[in-house]
């Protein structure tokens, strides 16, 4: 406890200080040579500090000390005690004032035993050979090759710096040869690093004493000595401040957080060239702008405001950053977004005032420099300086013995061990083809944990063999499969979105996504987090493409298929890849995430209100329902990763690869759609864990016939070993996990033990892996393939009879009292199907829906809450059915009684509601078709619009504007007879989207017959024509009778 | 964990100078902290056992005092920046205490020589230079308080004048009247105790330009130059002073601008050691401190000049006492010399500066400019090149006694100076710590007094006419 508030901090700033130098310099002899003075220098002023304490004790001495004496003459006993009582009282001074000149030391000694700790404890000297002297992480041996020399050579320098201090004393040398002494017998064994430190630092008191008067002069005061006074110091003075306050804002914050979460980077394929080019560019720009701007208010005569604005900005922004941070949650109130932003205003107008009335805005100036440090921190010593390492190359040499065994590593994301398996625990082959193809001549490993559940510290894991978490997460420089293999010259096709971008064979960098990434992040750091995520939501897992300044979407469907986008080009480079020996690793999230492909591989777009509601939080906010509606979602992505992984066998088949390849097959970590798990993606009880830490693994070694089902508990940390062995490589490091190569019969390896939950949960892994692939079966069926299940989302054996049953030879034509919204979602290229469904006009929870698709029921679903809101319902359906050009699905409550009663539940007119009580707009419906398409014979008489279309798949008109004035949140009636059940679509222009491509629209079902449609439009601004579509083609024939619109 | 013990067990035995592995600093800080604990245990044991066994009866009083401890109010209190005015305090301190009158001390400089004084008449006391320090003497209350500091509770000056101080007393330490003060120096003190009378016309010009209200001057002398005169016959005594045959010129300029160095450069000794005077230079100590340069430059022109030597002596009077005649400027140090040593004194005339800041922006001239020719001679850059003859001339025309006689003039009571300050003190003291009431019953006393006088007066001319001669009162004691 008193470690960690007093030794600890400055151990870490030593350390941090040592990492930088040896990443600044490359050599960590002069590494620690920097560091030995950097403390010297650095603690001068607390040298000074305790110099003067201690002065001022001896002059207190020099003054008493022969009145004390004259005392001691004079007087005796009592009176001598009362004299030098008057004494001490004359000169208010007491004996234990000489305790002031420790102050000085409590600062000192931590320095002193800090430096000794950490360079004891630093790992990273060992190896590190200097030329002459030997490994600095041991003792030399440079006397007669057993001795060690450099403990006499720092004794050495130790006893010259007491000889030639400015006035020796006789006992303080004796002293000071007595403490050499022992520090020679105390540091005797010590690292040569250690020994270099001391020596380092002795030297500097040696040199001080030697050179008194180069001590006064030392250049950096000649040089600070000019600088004083002279133009350079009155602008440094004068616009330093702005550098600081603005990276105090932006930089401090942003890298603050980018130092550890720098998966920001790995998933944009940021290399570290270009992280350096763009700080360089976020560190000066702002300030360069800011100072012309500050130039010219100077000129106009403005400066001081200008100043004022700038404190005011970026230490507002800033302390709001830090209130935000450090009073989340205090107040557990809805206010409290509001209470700190407040607090944080009142305390930068504070600091502002006191910056001004103490005039320490040049003060401010010098502040800047401490910037660079936080730059430097970042790059160098956060867990982020991963991204900035690579190794010296040195290790190629180790590789001398591979063998050339081509290495083919696939890591699926967010991919559950149990997905792929049927009820009895072995893999599902008619749902998942090519992973049964691939377990026929090969290991699989149904009980396959990872051993993080975090796909930053998962993968790198697979390729490093060893478990790196905390500051120390990620891959470690050098010491990895890809470097390894690199080095040495092999063929590397590596491709990750969470290492480093340099090592990856492929960088595709959107800028403009990137930027639109970093800056919704920034916001999300400076703001306070509930209220962020509920305006934006929450930063994604995948650390990309959720900025909210570029939409993706906007370049086609980039977004959604990216991971297929990488996979095709890595499957094309490994086509390619003639290298002897090859590593061919791929980590691709799929099936992560949100679902955007159906189970055939159609690009399918996910309700967007769905998807933000379950995937974008840190805790499930809906219920059970809801995530197996997600969960069939994850089913269908997943069937599709299957079918990649039967793309990457038959490639791999064709170049000739298969047979003599090490093929390993596994994921990053599992999802969970248990409502009692809390999360999807974190295992927090057993209910997640058993879907999350799960994860495939099949592993193909070269030549292998036979399949064999090893039941033992392995981790992803087996992997590279597994690897290393099959190559024949000697790991240059130490490896954590063991090779799965010969196995042998024991029930785990030794990393299991490693694997998050393993104390709590892994005795009863076997039942609970059971129950969950029961709850899978109830759900989604067995023994058929993933695009064709009709699925019972309420875990209600009952309904699962029910699922496909033909509902036109039953009566059910009976309406239902509940009505439904589906929210514009019925449309085909939608996987899931979301609405809300009501009694009356309140929301109702608990009904169970049936969803029926060409007369049978494809989906059984219940109503329920989504994040507080009541009467929710979603579904999706199975992919054959979806993937009909002709869809029309129906909506029927299932009461449960005696027997199951199916009534069809009609359309929540919303609109109706408002309508009444709205103004009516004068509009002349019957002459304001602009123009049509699709439309065999278009007729717009008194009265009557008649459309008729026989095989359009697009029929829609264009209507005039409603109204000359620009109106706000109007409800558009039309009365209709159409001649089958149809979707109505209502697109409608608004001063933001000006035209029906990028326009809004509501959406609704009507039926054969007479119908009457409540349009209410959202939008406060309103303007130009609309457009109504009539359904999807086929024969259509609606006649509208009247239209009329109110606001 | 061993070596954790082991270093801090090496800290510790580690006192002295082992200079490399802990920097010298800390290195001694270790070894007075041990003195420090251990003296500091000891101290607290004897005092605990002389409390219970000896039954000391030593009480620590509170020099700063408070309102339940009369004795330590109602004493006059001087206050002294440090040991440089010592020679205006230490004829007072003296004086208080061979009267036995009970006083107190404070001073900022744990230098000052009165703070070595074990008197039971004198309660001393040393306080930090400091924001603090100053809080603490402001706190204090006393009837009357003797300073030499200007400015005190002047805005700027970091010490305000003590709320709980009745009389603020101001005494000169130099021969000096308030023109050569700043402006507003002398404002917030109530009574200024003066060299002589002819100081008085300078101070109420002050208080009639800036309307402020009456001071209450007495006219009580120079304590400093007491202080000096009795140094001179102690060196004297012991032999220091040196007798030869040749002439001796002490050289004494200013600091900073006003100083003739500064203004005309040192060829005027060059001329001077030619001409076979003997030079002694000595310079103001402010001269090393502000302008080391100019000093060096000084020495360097002066090096190896025939009979010119440079006095560093802490105390001038040695070199005062080999002179036999002083070129200065304006110094204060040339009345030191005419009255001290009653020798002749060559003024180097510096060109007036604005006087703007200085009080004696209000008058016309100084009394210094007036005594200018009295006290020797006036030299300029017309007649410096024949400075060698004016000095022969000052040696032969200015008489020790004429010197004498101007002392006396201008300097009241010489030798005598603290027994008038000490009177007025005292007085001051006296009347100022009575509470209305008792003054009233003091001016009863003392009308009684006077009229017991009137009685006795009129009883003594009847006891001339033959009536009422055994009639004898006794007149009161009370009023010494």
């Amino acid at each position: 406890m008193l470690y960690d508030f007093t030794l600890y901090p400055i151990e870490s700033i030593l350390e941090s200080m040592l990492i930088i130098f040896i990443g600044l310099t490359g050599s960590t002899f002069w590494s620690i040579v920097m560091l030995a003075l950097s403390v010297r220098l650095l603690t001068k002023p607390l040298e000074k500090i305790t110099g003067a304490a201690v002065k001022s004790q001896a002059q207190f001495e020099a003054v008493l000390r022969p009145q004390l004496a004259a005392i001691k003459y004079e007087y005796s006993g009592s009176q001598r005690h009362d004299a030098i009582t008057r004494l001490y009282q004359r000169y208010s001074y007491h004996p234990i004032f000489a305790v002031r000149s420790l102050f000085g030391l409590l600062v000192q000694l931590p320095f002193f035993i800090a430096a000794y700790f950490m360079l004891s404890g630093f790992t990273d000297m060992s190896g590190v050979v200097i030329p002459l002297l030997g490994d600095l992480g041991v003792p030399d041996t440079l006397l007669f090759g057993r001795f060690h020399l450099l403990p006499f050579i720092m004794m050495f320098v130790n006893i010259l710096a007491l000889v030639t201090v400015a006035d020796p004393h006789r006992k303080g040398l004796i002293q000071g040869l007595v403490i050499s002494f022992v520090f020679l017998v105390l540091l005797y064994e010590s690292p040569l690093g250690l020994i270099i430190y001391w020596t380092t630092s002795n030297l500097v008191s040696l040199g001080s004493n030697l050179l008194p008067e180069l001590a006064k002069k030392v250049p950096i005061k000649i040089s600070l000595h000019s600088f004083k006074g002279s133009v350079i110091e009155r602008v440094f003075e004068e616009y330093a401040y702005i550098f600081f306050v603005v990276n105090l804002a932006v930089l401090v914050p942003l890298l603050g957080v980018l130092g550890s979460q720098y998966n920001l980077f790995t998933a944009h394929g940021v290399t570290s060239g270009a992280i350096i080019s763009i700080l360089f560019y976020v560190v000066l720009l702002p300030s360069i702008v800011l100072s012309l701007l500050r130039t010219l208010a100077k000129l106009l005569g403005g400066a001081r405001a200008f100043d004022g604005l700038v404190l005011v900005v970026f230490i507002g922004i800033f302390l709001t950053y830090l209130f935000n941070k450090a009073g989340y949650g205090l107040l557990a109130s809805e206010y409290e977004p509001a209470i700190l932003l407040l607090a944080a205003l009142l305390v930068t107008a504070g600091a502002v005032v006191t910056i001004f009335n103490t005039r320490m805005l040049r003060k401010l100036s010098y502040f800047s420099l401490t910037i660079p440090l936080v730059i430097l921190h970042f790059v160098f010593v956060s867990p982020a300086s991963t991204l900035f390492a690579g190794s010296q190359g040195e290790r190629a040499e180790l590789l001398g013995g591979i063998n050339d065994t081509p290495v083919v590593l696939m890591v699926f994301d967010e991919f559950s061990g149990l997905t792929i398996q049927d009820a009895e625990g072995g893999v599902d082959a008619s749902r998942y083809p090519g992973f049964a193809e691939i377990a026929r001549n090969a290991n699989y490993f149904p009980n396959a944990l990872t051993v993080d559940y975090r796909t930053d510290i998962s993968v790198p894991s697979m390729v490093s063999g060893t478990l790196r978490s905390g500051d120390n997460r990620g891959l470690a420089a050098g010491e990895n499969l890809i470097e390894l293999f690199r080095d040495w010259g092999g063929g590397v096709l590596a491709q990750s979105s969470v290492l480093p971008a340099d090592l990856m064979y492929e960088q595709q960098v959107n800028l403009y996504s990137f930027a639109s990434d970093t800056l919704t992040l920034y916001l999300h750091i400076i703001s306070h987090q509930d209220w962020i995520e509920n305006k934006i939501g929450a930063i994604p897992p995948a650390w990309k493409n959720f900025g909210i300044f570029y939409d993706v979407a906007d370049e086609g469907d980039a977004a959604h298929s990216e991971p297929l986008e990488i996979f095709d080009g890595w499957l094309e480079q490994l086509s390619n890849n003639t290298a002897d020996k090859q590593l061919n690793f791929l980590h691709v999230e799929f099936p992560h995430a949100p679902y955007t492909s159906s189970a055939t591989g159609r690009a399918q777009i996910n309700g967007e209100a769905f998807r933000r509601q379950l995937f974008t939080s840190e805790t499930i906010d809906a219920e059970q329902p809801f995530l197996n509606v997600a969960h069939h979602n994850y089913l269908q992505q997943s069937s599709y990763a299957d079918f990649l992984l039967k793309k990457l066998i038959g490639e791999l088949k064709e170049a000739d690869l298969y047979d003599k390849s090490l093929i390993i097959v596994t994921a990053d970590h599992g999802v969970s759609y248990n409502v009692r798990g809390l999360n999807r993606r974190i295992p927090l009880n057993k209910d997640s864990w058993r879907n999350i830490v799960p994860v495939p693994l099949i592993i193909k070694y070269p030549f292998q016939e036979a399949g064999t089902v090893i039941d033992s508990f392995v981790t992803t940390l087996d992997i590279a070993p597994t690897i290393m062995d099959v190559t024949g490589v000697v790991s240059p490091w130490d490896l954590t996990g063991e090779s799965l190569k010969l196995l042998g019969a024991v029930s785990q390896t030794s990393s299991v033990e490693l694997t998050p939950g393993f104390e709590d949960y892994l005795d009863d892994a076997p039942s609970l892996f059971e129950e969950s692939r029961s709850i899978k079966a109830s759900l989604f069926g067995v023994g058929s393939p993933v695009p064709k299940i009709a699925v019972n989302y309420t875990e209600n054996p009952i309904y699962s009879t029910l699922l496909n049953t033909d509902i036109s030879v039953s009566s059910v034509n009976e309406f239902s009292d509940l009505t439904a919204i589906w929210g514009g979602s019925l449309r085909p290229n939608e996987l899931t199907q979301y609405g809300k469904v009501y009694l009356g006009v309140e929301p109702t929870d608990g009904k169970v829906i049936a969803a029926v698709v060409n007369n049978k029921i494809q989906a059984i679903f219940m109503s329920g809450v989504v994040k507080g809101e009541s009467g929710k319902f979603a579904f999706s359906l199975p992919e054959v059915e979806i993937n009909k050009a002709q869809f029309a699905a129906s909506l029927y409550e299932i009461e449960t009684g005696e027997s199951l009663i199916l009534k069809r539940i009609g359309i929540f007119k919303a609109g109706q509601l408002t309508f009444e009580t709205k103004k009516i707009i004068e509009y002349d419906w019957e002459n304001s078709v602009l123009s049509s398409n699709g439309l065999d014979n278009f007729v717009a008489t008194n009265k009557l619009i008649s459309v008729h279309s026989s095989s359009s798949d697009d029929p829609f008109i264009v209507m005039g504007s409603m109204s000359d004035a620009v109106i706000s949140t109007p409800t558009v009636r039309i009365e209709l007879v159409s001649n089958k059940e149809l979707l109505l679509q209502l697109f409608y222009q608004t001063s933001d989207a000006p035209f029906f491509a990028g326009s809004r629209s509501e959406i609704s079902t009507i039926y054969e017959g007479n119908n009457t449609v409540y349009f209410e439009i959202p939008e406060t601004e309103v303007a130009g024509d609309f457009r109504i579509d009539f359904g999807f083609g086929g024969f259509t024939n609606v006649e509208i009778v009247d239209i009329e619109v109110r606001y | 964990m061993m070596r954790v013990f082991l270093l801090l067990l090496l800290s510790t035995v580690y006192s002295g100078n082992a200079y490399a592995y802990l920097d010298p600093a800390s290195g001694n800080a270790l070894a007075t902290f041990f003195v420090a604990v251990f003296g500091s245990t000891v101290y607290f044991f004897k005092t605990l056992y002389y409390k219970i066994f000896a039954r000391s009866n030593y009480k620590a009083q509170s020099v700063i005092g408070n309102k339940d401890k009369d004795s330590a109010t109602d004493s006059p209190f001087i206050f002294s920046e440090g040991k440089m005015y010592w020679g205006t305090f230490r004829p007072i301190v003296e004086e208080f205490i061979r009267r036995k009158i009970h006083f107190r001390y404070i001073t900022l400089d744990i230098h000052d020589p009165g703070l070595t004084i074990d008197s039971q008449y004198m309660d001393s006391k040393r306080i930090t230079k400091g924001k603090l320090g100053f809080a603490k003497i402001a706190e204090l209350e006393s009837p009357v308080m003797l300073s030499t500091t200007p400015n005190i509770g002047s805005e700027g000056y970091p010490m305000p004048r003590p709320v709980g101080v009745k009389n603020l007393v101001h005494v000169f330490h130099a021969l000096v009247d308030v023109s050569c003060y700043r402006k507003g120096s002398l404002d917030f003190y109530d009574s200024v105790l003066l060299v002589g009378e002819h100081e008085i016309e300078s101070i109420r010009l002050v208080e009639a330009a800036r309307g402020l209200s009456a001071k209450e001057l007495i006219v009580a002398g120079l304590p400093c130059m007491d202080d000096l005169g009795r140094q001179k016959p102690e060196l004297e005594a012991t032999g220091l002073s040196e007798v030869d045959t040749f002439k001796t010129v002490l050289v004494a300029p200013s600091w900073g601008a006003k100083g003739c160095f500064t203004e005309y450069g040192t060829d005027f000794v060059k001329i001077l050691s030619r001409a076979g005077y003997k030079v002694i230079i000595r310079l103001h100590p402010h001269s090393f401190i502000f302008e080391p340069e100019s000093v060096a430059r000084w020495r360097l022109e002066t090096e190896g000049l025939e009979n010119v030597s440079w006095d560093h002596e802490a105390q001038g009077t040695n070199a005062m006492s080999q002179a036999d005649v002083l070129i200065s400027d304006a110094s204060s140090i040339r009345f030191d010399f005419a009255f001290l040593y009653e020798k002749p004194v060559v003024s180097l005339e510096i060109p007036a500066e604005s006087r703007s800041i200085f009080e004696s922006d209000y008058m016309g001239f100084t009394w210094a400019d007036t005594m200018v020719e009295k006290i020797g001679v006036r030299v300029n850059s017309e007649n410096l090149n024949d400075i060698d003859e004016i000095v022969g001339n000052a040696i032969t025309s200015f008489t020790t006694e004429s010197l004498g006689d101007l002392r006396n003039r201008y300097v009241a009571n010489f030798g005598r100076s603290a027994t008038a300050v000490v009177d007025y003190l005292e007085q001051q003291a006296d009347l100022l710590s009575l509470t209305t009431e008792q003054l009233i019953s003091r001016r009863r006393i003392e009308e009684l007094e006077w009229q017991v006088v009137e009685l006795r007066n009129r009883l003594s001319q009847v006891d001339q006419t033959g009536q009422l001669s055994q009639l004898n009162f006794v007149p009161s004691e009370q009023h010494s």
